[in-house]
């Protein structure tokens, strides 16, 4: 997965030991799991030379989340092999971090990703930046524009409209039920498995939602997603902004050039970028997305 | 070349630069079953019809999603024209 040879990964391992942390921060009341990608072998505190900068990582939703991680780990240790210092988070609700998924909101998420920021601030002198991808860039941005305090912000394939993100999701859903059918013989008929049929679909003992691949979505979580509209949401962040789409287009589309003007509107200096990769996001196969994690390498690194 | 010739290289196209295949499209055959041949996935059948949307600017209601719509180039490519009216 990582861009570097076996055998020099394993030379690492060492110099990675002292600077790969894990921690729990407090968010909302509940232990936030994080892990520290740290360039110096002291706490960044101590340290007499700062970081370049630091980043907290912001994952994208559910099951996007257990496929991109690895990129984000990649990513992570060659930025701080750079000398930049990265938090991992992972949201409540998620991986090692306290609670169950159904029990929180973006608003939540939010407040997860302002608490590694607030880690940061505190830890390390360094400039503050975000990245996320897909639901994270879009909760990335959206804290940005609260956040003076964050002079870079990374946003790989933001969603833009969480309706269409949610609409999308249900006809993913919907394809794997057809092909899931095909599979054990049973006929796949469309009119049964329609998307409206999947929304309406509630197992009793839970309360009312979607089920994402084994994430419950709950009503009020997809409206909260369902009302993203980042495009307006953009209004005041200033500082770079990296926009990347991450597609089998080599040019930037409709949606991107779009979040490109309102953030040029806003006074931001940002950077469009198409990188050809698979999505990342849906892939459950070991995938080394080099272009991209270079590209955004240089990009952080060239600030 | 006629307009349904031309319809199925473009699709051809599309399906190998959106699926990311290691074939060329002069390689996949009108009738041969794309999900067997070349393995398609969900993730891969999503990509698919996001392409068709895109490219072909036709929107798939969730009645009319079926595999036999996927079965082939073939079967797509007589999908757009039923969307378009021809």
């Amino acid at each position: 997965m990582s861009g570097t040879p076996p055998h020099e990964e394993r030379n690492q391992r060492g110099t990675r030991a002292g600077r790969e942390q894990p921690l729990f921060l407090e968010s909302g009341g509940s232990r936030l799991f994080a892990l520290l990608h740290n360039p110096t072998p002291q706490p960044p505190e101590s340290s007499s030379q700062p970081p370049k900068a630091a980043f907290v990582f912001c994952p994208p939703f559910a099951e996007e989340e257990k496929s991109s991680h690895r990129t984000f780990v990649d990513l992570a240790r060659r930025l701080c092999d750079a000398g930049c210092a990265v938090l991992l988070i992972q949201y409540r609700g998620c991986g090692d971090s306290e609670g169950e998924f159904d029990d929180f909101l973006c608003a939540d998420w939010r407040e997860d990703i302002r608490a590694g920021l607030n880690f940061l601030r505190e830890s390390t002198r360094a400039p503050l930046g975000l990245l996320g991808l897909r639901v994270g860039a879009t909760l990335a941005a959206e804290v940005a524009e609260e956040a003076p305090e964050v002079s870079r912000l990374v946003l790989w394939e933001p969603i833009l409209s969480g309706k269409q993100y949610m609409s999308l999701n249900l006809r993913r859903k919907l394809l794997r039920k057809m092909l899931t059918d095909k599979e054990g013989s049973l006929a796949a008929k469309a009119d049964e498995t329609s998307a409206v049929n999947v929304v309406s679909v509630a197992p009793e003992e839970r309360e009312s939602g979607i089920d994402f691949e084994g994430y419950w979505i709950t009503d009020q979580l997809q409206s909260e997603v369902a009302s993203i509209d980042l495009l307006a949401e953009i209004q005041r962040f200033k500082g770079g902004v990296l926009i990347t789409q991450i597609s089998s287009q080599s040019t930037p589309g409709k949606a991107v050039q779009s979040l490109e003007g309102r953030y040029r509107q806003a006074g931001a200096q940002v950077e469009t970028h198409a990188v050809v990769e698979q999505p990342i996001w849906n892939l459950m196969d070991l995938f080394t997305a080099e272009s991209l994690v270079q590209h955004t390498l240089e990009w952080i690194t060239a600030r | 070349m006629s307009e349904n010739s031309d319809l199925k290289s473009g699709l051809k196209e599309m399906i190998v630069e959106r699926l990311f295949l290691k074939v060329t499209p002069e390689e996949i055959d009108d009738e041969a079953p794309l999900m067997e041949t070349y393995g398609i996935d969900s993730v891969a059948l999503f990509e698919l019809v996001v392409g068709l949307e895109e490219v072909y600017e036709i929107t798939l209601e969730d009645e009319e999603f079926s595999l036999d719509l996927f079965h082939s180039v073939n079967s797509i490519a007589e999908f757009i024209e039923r969307k378009r009216g021809g």
